[in-house]
């Protein structure tokens, strides 16, 4: 049976609390497991030795964010170069990407480059957008099912052969 | 409305066709678009003059994960550090943890940490941190996102008691 690919994405910020109200605001995101204090055995074995985190949980219409501060030890967060990270964005899907934009920006975020469509002409939107941490998240007008269609539709090498 | 955070989680990996091997044979993805290279247009906008990527896309029971084989510019992909990292690591739903870490296993994938149950609680449910061949992290878990945060609940409210003791 295939796995679900949609428990929650972890993100490492440098103010939780900024964090919360940056995807509620932006995304209509929900606070769902309010900011615990962790340490101890299990979080060491976890992240290292004296390590102390502070994480919560905010839940979306699909999917999840799981927001993590860590107070020991301290890192900044590194830029989110696309072609030099490892784990490079996640995306969202809305009914209007120029207004959840405008959301975004309202909210302490920014857009990477202007609105585009998906394969240069059709009718789906998509944006690469940063937080106010600068984690890179795109939106997107049509879900995954349709963006694949789109995808397909424009490009031959894209069809998927049995 | 809240948005959907499901449409897909971007992986960036040195070889797109053993990476698309792994996630359809560890966790029964299937290949939605197969990878090909795309350059021109947007793909400068979108990771600079001169960029040529091999996309793919793995569909799951749900979510998605688009993987990124970059011809240019090419930088080695780091092993995930979960205290230095900013995007950590992403969760994936399985109904028997063991069973799915076995295929994780043996498609080339290993595990960060024991499988533990959530507060170390015998009829609590499993969860484990993996790495694919590349060092992405990902977490394994016998539970939905809702069941999860009840789970974290309860822990908590044991934990209190057991202070207030």
């Amino acid at each position: 049976m295939s796995a679900r690919a949609d428990h929650h994405v972890a993100l490492r910020v440098t103010d939780l609390e900024r964090a919360i109200r940056f995807y509620e605001e932006a995304l209509g995101g929900r606070l769902v497991a309010a900011p615990i204090m962790r340490e101890g055995p299990y979080i060491e074995e976890v992240f290292g030795p004296g390590a102390v985190v502070r994480v919560c949980h905010v839940a979306f219409a699909a999917n999840a964010l799981e927001l993590w501060q860590f107070l020991a030890p301290v890192v900044p967060i590194p830029p989110q170069e696309q072609s030099a990270v490892g784990i490079m964005h996640f995306a969202v899907t809305v009914d209007d990407v120029p207004a959840t934009l405008a959301r975004v920006e309202a909210a302490g975020g920014k857009a990477r480059f202007p609105v585009k469509s998906i394969g240069g002409d059709s009718p789906g939107r998509f944006v690469y957008c940063e937080d106010p941490d600068g984690h890179v998240f795109e939106l997107l007008s049509v879900d995954h099912p349709e963006t694949v269609r789109i995808i397909v539709a424009g490009n031959p090498d894209a069809v998927v052969t049995p | 409305m809240s948005a959907r955070l499901d449409h897909h989680v971007a992986l960036r990996t040195a070889d797109i066709d053993a990476a698309t091997r792994f996630w359809t044979q560890a966790l029964a993805g299937t290949v939605a678009t197969p990878p090909a290279l795309r350059s021109g247009g947007y793909f400068d906008q979108l990771f600079g003059p001169g960029a040529q990527v091999k996309i793919s896309y793995i569909s799951f029971a749900a979510g998605a994960i688009e993987l990124f084989e970059f011809a240019e510019p090419r930088a080695d992909v780091p092993r995930s550090s979960q205290t230095e990292d900013g995007m950590m690591h992403f969760g994936v739903t399985v109904p028997d943890v063991p069973a799915a870490l076995a295929r994780v296993e043996a498609a080339g994938g290993r595990r960060r940490l024991p499988v533990n149950r959530v507060g170390g609680r015998d009829e609590a449910p499993r969860f484990v941190y993996c790495e694919d061949p590349e060092g992405h992290v990902f977490e394994l878990m016998e539970m939905t996102r809702d069941e999860t945060v009840e789970q974290i609940l309860t822990t908590l409210a044991l934990l209190d008691e057991a202070e207030e003791r």
